[in-house]
């Protein structure tokens, strides 16, 4: 069988069990996506909070007195918006690389390969997530809820394209760019008309 | 890789800004999704005669069960990915390029084919497992379908000319 066939079929035998695995890793793997998300959290506008929910994680809006008509707040207890966020619709790339990086001839493969694909897709689970905070916030809650400023256009084209990119096009495309980077060498060995046209253009 | 990698992701958040462009939206991909699903239908009524096409709706008339194709289910962005690799790789013959991208489209189309009618089937069984599979499952196979078309047209490359024709 060629290197080629071999590495697909590798890599659809090990894509269900790096699903398996992923799915029920989902609480831990989303830890870090928490911590940097609640890091970012003085810098989403009217964003009081991020709760971790098991795989789900929520934003929670303080609804500021007023901010819907005929709300009232008994004394004593706030008024809030808890808006739920799925981190896996944006982390399922983990599995993906996993599957890629198994499927791999051994002495390709290196422990700190792990490493940074872990941290490189927590990073788009973070943009995924943060667009999707903010498109929420601008495109979905009503002004007054939202207490946040107004964007102008631009911006707010701005956010609905990072909203895309980070929904439709990361979370597939970096597990698989990043593990090309990575087995490089093998691939040149694969394909050897690649190294010639890579190697100095 | 240095030079590869950069103008990969350029020529992505082009084609990818452009996809997502209102008139783009309505003159290409609007109509396109249609004719995704109403492929997906033509494919179906082989084996189950009622179903329908409406717009981008995949509908089963027996039931209270239909899928949307919608932005990310259509196959564009993994023909774009596809199709950014491509035209990145540098030191390229454009029939190569063409050609590559011609056969890409048909695979990713195909295998979105069976994902549409999959999904189609698995939402009227299961709810869960349907989202399961439209969240995560599909998006991965899509892409490996993407780079296991990429790995073969990279081994089947002819060596570049010294000159190099692009």
């Amino acid at each position: 069988m060629s290197a080629e066939k071999r590495f697909v079929l590798h890599s659809l035998l090990w894509l269900p069990i790096c699903f398996l695995v992923w799915y029920q890793l989902r609480g831990l793997l989303v830890v870090p996506v928490l911590l940097g998300l609640r890091l970012l959290t003085p810098w989403l506008p009217a964003v009081d909070h991020i709760e971790y929910q098991g795989a789900h994680l929520a934003a929670v809006l303080a609804l500021q007195p007023g901010a819907l008509p005929g709300l009232e707040v008994p004394a004593g207890k706030a008024a809030e918006i808890l808006i739920t966020l799925d981190p896996l619709a944006y982390g399922y790339g983990l599995a993906l690389f996993a599957a890629l990086l198994l499927a791999t001839p051994d002495q390709h493969r290196k422990w700190w390969h792990w490493v940074i694909g872990l941290v490189a897709l927590w990073l788009v689970q973070l943009w995924g997530l943060s667009f999707e905070l903010l498109k929420n916030l601008f495109f979905d809650l009503p002004a007054g809820l939202s207490a946040g400023p107004t964007l102008d256009e631009t911006l707010k084209n701005l956010v609905a394209l990072g909203y895309q990119f980070g929904y439709l096009i990361a979370p597939a495309v970096v597990p698989v760019a990043l593990w090309m980077v990575l087995q490089r060498r093998w691939l040149a060995e694969l394909a050897p008309a690649l190294a010639q046209r890579l190697k100095g253009r | 890789m240095k030079p590869f990698l950069p103008v990969f992701l350029l020529i992505q958040l082009i084609l990818f800004a452009a996809e997502l462009a209102r008139p783009v939206q309505e003159a290409l991909i609007e109509p396109f999704t249609a004719a995704v699903a109403g492929l997906a239908a033509w494919v179906v009524r082989f084996f189950d005669p009622t179903v329908l096409a409406q717009n981008n709706l995949l509908v089963d008339p027996r039931g209270d069960f239909a899928v949307a194709i919608e932005a990310g289910c259509n196959g564009v962005e993994a023909v774009i990915v596809l199709t950014a690799a491509m035209l990145a790789m540098p030191k390229v013959p454009w029939r190569w390029r063409l050609g590559g991208i011609l056969a890409g489209f048909l695979a990713i189309q195909g295998l979105n084919l069976v994902r549409i009618i999959s999904l189609f089937y698995l939402g009227q069984w299961n709810r869960q497992a349907f989202e399961w599979a439209h969240l995560y499952l599909w998006q991965a196979l899509i892409m490996l379908d993407v780079l296991v078309v990429f790995l073969i047209w990279l081994r089947r490359l002819p060596a570049p000319e010294p000159a190099g024709e692009r």
